[in-house]
């Protein structure tokens, strides 16, 4: 916090006076981007973009709420407002690309991670509860994610890795994303 | 890198959220991933921004921002974002998580009935079997027949668990009454536990509509799954419930349902726009079947009259005019009109009829041959753009506007015409030419093109319009930066001024082809929320969501959801026409009890009677009576009214030849006509009801404009008065300029408005 404060007056510039009428919390920006940079990241990256770009609508998301009056109403409020914000700047990115943007799927990604991160969670319980699910899958299980998701690795390389056939190496890993989902679900339900 | 499994298996072509982002999360957890601290980079872009953005407005020349910061975004960019978002943390979105609807949900739900009703069956095994034991210990051996044992047993077990059984299926209709689990009647649609509810079940359903007034409920369109296609019952229940916990939610209690008589007619004139004959009310009468409702709306849309009816409306609504009497002209109009027919008749998909329209025809691009003219889809643009030109030809003799060759109004009007089907309603010139936010794209295009027609790149329009839609819109809510010319805009619940939501897709500009548009219009849900408003004003007689003049109170976001829904159905099914209308009219909305605002009614009411039966039609609560007299004005605009006012200052004198139309619009000094007048069947049913039914027109203008009400509700008020609806927008518009024509006098502007709608005095 205070380094951040640092940089700020490094700068010599400040940012605008954020009014807190309706909260008695007291509130900055260096404590917004503090708290809620983390979740605006993990929620960017879960919805399907790579590193950079997530770290870069991140930065962007905080660079435009910024640029205005902010008002603390609410944790949750505070974080689904930054989460939207990084939802539309996600999608005029897309759109500047001139890729197609199904916005109607976008939206169920969204409401799936409230879900599971809940309404102001920073997706560190999420992240937490996936890798506590994770640890609980069968070795070959974890094995075929891990080359799945961690080294990129063909469904043929899997499948003769683990002496099995490429059609049962599907199946493998299907069930345990199932089985992880059900964790998750069991884990985390916030309905 | 959403999914890793999809692209490979071709066999999944459903979108699963969870399964989505599961796949993304694990790519971080496999990896160890965990979130980078960018603070130092967000301070230091931040600072960038606010130096370029400062430096920028002392230069005047915002194109170099994004240059100067090295952002990926633009200024308007970040506006528009937060714009959207604010607008949805303000609507609530994202502070209630809705509870997910998936088949996981509907199948618990199954099986615990199915469970019920195994154990219930076990009840009646047991106490047979029961029976049984005392039969054979104390009926004397006698009176036993021989022992046939198991058999016997089993049949009486049988027809136990068959009464069972049937006791069970006689159960369900009366829970179905209760339609408040949404979520049990869209997961288990196969169940058949939910039949179409009879008028019967209707009436005597629990009305328990405004026990929780006040209690802030979520909307049931919230819980059902737009993008998966439901069963008509289904959708015809999220109606229901849609505008239950509207009238819940704001306290209204909704009339009582009509009787089966009455939802004969209002059924009839809404599908095939005449009232039911004698052998259509004694079929029904005699048929004592649960789905009769069914039957006959099925029925009536499987005519022909439905067909010629509809084809008429939809031809209007594709051609941005009233198409009447198109019988009796012969040509290309008739062809169109036929087209339509034809496609409505053979249940063609709405989105493919549109495509083919905005497609035309596939041999040659050029709009204006002749020959081409007998082609119902060049038609559609041929129309439009003949109408324009003629238009400003007109106006431009008179008003010394540019000469035609100047201007692209031909394109404009087609552009214009395109995104209004494409579900921009109020789309306006002010949209575009206010001088200030003009698109670059849109003025490179005007530069580099003498004309339009004939090239295919006339369709870049809708696409160039919409974008520039897009910037207008942040600017109105971020800043209220709009012009004086604010008629145009709408306003929000907060009462800020809004633009209407862009229609074609800005990216694609550029690379915009027509048939590139046509497809826009056959896989977008946008042009189905046109066909659901044109839909539904016809059945309820008013918008279900209008552009002006909704309050929070009325259900702003309630109604916005529902023709969403009622869309995206549409899209997802590609229902044909009629199946729309099925769910309208099946809905038990549509059997609220109605009022007949007529002149008699008015003189009658008190200011609180006015104001109750207002909000209640507006509000779906009650519908505006189908009896009530509907005709067509010979003044098809109040611009046209508002003109010959200008030019025949003594108005007052002359209220008599207004009202029946005999002035020409174009001709202010021309003599009266003695032409009869045209009634239709509406009108001589009403003018057989009411005698002398318009005399009484300027004490009931009196009245209206003696309460404290604002102009827009006393113009709805006039509305419903002469067409037994509520005013467009556009009429809204020119009522405000027949108001300043007649130096704000609204009892005034009233009964002309009336007068000149009812065609009599």
């Amino acid at each position: 916090m205070a380094k951040l404060s640092k940089i700020f007056s490094d700068n010599e510039l400040t940012l605008q006076p954020v009014p807190t009428p309706t909260s008695d919390v007291s509130w900055d920006a260096s404590v917004l981007i503090t708290n809620h940079q983390a979740g605006v990241w993990r929620y960017l990256r879960s919805i399907g973009c790579d590193h950079s770009l997530a770290d870069d609508l991140t930065q962007e998301t905080f660079v435009a709420v910024l640029r205005k009056p902010f008002v603390q109403v609410s944790p949750a409020a505070t974080s689904s407002y930054l989460r939207r914000v990084a939802y539309h700047l996600l999608v005029s990115f897309r759109r500047r690309q001139k890729r197609v943007v199904i916005t109607s799927e976008m939206d169920q990604l969204d409401l799936q991670w409230m879900r599971w991160a809940g309404i102001d969670g920073d997706g560190s319980d999420l992240t937490e509860a996936l890798e506590d699910c994770f640890r609980r899958l069968t070795k070959r299980a974890q094995l075929s994610l891990k080359m799945r998701f961690g080294e990129n690795a063909t469904r043929e390389l899997i499948a003769k890795e683990l002496g099995i056939s490429e059609h049962g190496a599907k199946n493998l890993m299907q069930r345990a994303k199932m089985q992880l989902k059900q964790c998750l679900d069991g884990k985390l339900n916030r309905d | 890198m959403i999914d890793r499994d999809r692209d490979s298996s071709k066999e999944q072509p459903t979108f699963e959220p969870a399964e989505i982002i599961l796949s993304n999360l694990l790519n971080d957890v496999v990896c160890d991933h965990i979130p980078p601290d960018l603070t130092n980079r967000i301070v230091t872009q931040f600072n960038r921004v606010t130096v370029a953005e400062s430096a920028s407005s002392t230069t005047n020349n915002p194109a170099t921002l994004q240059e100067r910061s090295g952002s990926l975004f633009s200024l308007s960019d970040y506006d528009e974002a937060v714009a959207f978002a604010e607008s949805e943390i303000a609507r609530g979105y994202g502070l209630i998580v809705p509870p997910p609807v998936d088949n996981a949900k509907g199948s618990y739900q199954l099986a615990d009935k199915q469970l019920s009703v195994w154990i219930q069956r076990g009840k009646m095994l047991v106490a047979a079997l029961a029976a049984c034991v005392l039969a054979v210990l104390f009926i004397p051996p006698g009176l036993q027949t021989k022992p046939t044992g198991a058999p016997q047993n089993k049949d009486i077990a049988d027809s136990q668990m068959d009464q069972a059984t049937r006791i069970d299926q006689t159960v369900p209709p009366q829970v179905s009454n209760q339609p408040n689990s949404i979520a049990e009647t869209i997961a288990a649609p196969d169940s058949n536990e939910r039949p179409f509810p009879n008028e019967r079940q209707i009436a005597n359903a629990p009305d328990n509509r405004v026990d929780n007034a006040t209690k802030p409920q979520n909307s049931p369109i919230m819980v059902a799954s737009p993008t998966k296609r439901m069963l008509d019952k289904d959708i015809i229940g999220i109606i229901d419930d849609q505008l239950k916990h509207l009238w819940k939610r704001v306290g209204v209690t909704p009339q009582p349902s009509i009787k089966s008589e009455l939802w004969l007619e209002r059924s009839a004139l809404a599908i095939v726009g005449r009232l039911p004959t004698a052998a259509e009310k004694e079929a029904f009468r005699v048929n004592k079947s649960e789905t009769r409702n069914v039957e006959y709306v099925d029925k009536l849309i499987a005519s022909q009259e439905f067909s010629k009816r509809w084809s008429e409306l939809v031809s209007g609504h594709y051609l941005g005019k009233r198409v009447v009497g198109v019988r009796s002209q012969p040509g290309p109009q008739l062809s169109f009109v036929n087209w339509i027919e034809d496609s409505l008749s053979n249940k063609v998909f709405v989105g493919d009829i549109e495509r083919e329209m905005i497609s035309g025809p596939s041999s040659t691009p050029v709009v204006e041959s002749p020959s081409l003219r007998t082609d119902p889809a060049a038609f559609w643009l041929a129309d439009i753009l003949e109408r324009s030109e003629v238009d400003h030809r007109e106006s431009s003799e008179h008003l010394s506007k540019k000469p035609l060759e100047q201007k692209n109004v031909g394109s404009v009007a087609a552009a214009r015409q395109t995104m209004r089907i494409g579900g921009n309603a109020s789309m306006v010139c002010s949209q575009c030419h206010d001088g200030e936010t003009r698109n670059d794209d849109f003025n490179n295009y005007l530069a580099s093109t003498q004309t339009v027609r004939g090239q295919d790149s006339f369709w870049k329009v809708p696409a160039s319009l919409s974008g520039m839609s897009l910037d207008r819109r942040v600017l109105g809510v971020r800043a209220l930066k709009v012009m004086k010319s604010s008629e145009y805009f709408f306003e929000d619940a907060e009462g800020r001024l809004k633009l209407a939501v862009a229609g074609p897709p800005t990216q694609i500009i550029g690379n915009t082809t027509r048939s590139t548009l046509a497809d826009w219009f056959r896989s977008s849900v946008e042009p189905r929320r046109a066909m659901v408003e044109l839909v539904w004003n016809e059945v309820f007689k008013q918008p279900l969501f209008p552009i002006f003049g909704l309050t929070e109170e009325e259900g702003n976001n309630d109604r916005a959801d529902l023709r969403n829904f009622l869309a995206s159905q549409m899209q997802t099914g590609e229902r044909d026409l009629g199946a729309l209308i099925r769910w309208m009219v099946l809905s038990s909305a549509f059997r609220v009890d109605g009022q007949k605002m007529d002149s008699p009614w008015y003189l009658k009411a008190t200011a609180e009677q006015i104001a109750e039966a207002q909000k209640q039609t507006r509000l779906f609560a009650s519908l505006v009576s189908s009896e009530s007299p509907t005709l067509d004005s010979k003044w098809t605009s109040m611009n046209q009214v508002a003109t010959w006012v200008k030019a025949n200052r003594s108005y007052e004198l002359n209220n008599q030849a207004l009202a029946q139309g005999a002035i020409s619009p174009t001709s202010p000094n021309s003599t009266p006509k003695t032409s009869k007048p045209n009634y239709s069947e509406d009108q001589v049913r009403f003018l057989v009801s009411v005698s002398k039914p318009y005399r009484k027109v300027s004490e009931i203008a009196d009245r209206l404009a003696a309460s404290q009400m604002s102009w827009p509700m006393l113009l709805e008020h006039a509305y419903l008065v002469s067409d037994s609806r509520f005013p467009t927008q556009n009429e809204r518009d020119e009522s405000e300029k027949l108001l300043k024509a007649v130096e704000q006098d609204r009892a005034k502007t009233l009964v002309m408005i009336i007068n000149a709608r009812l065609g009599s005095n």
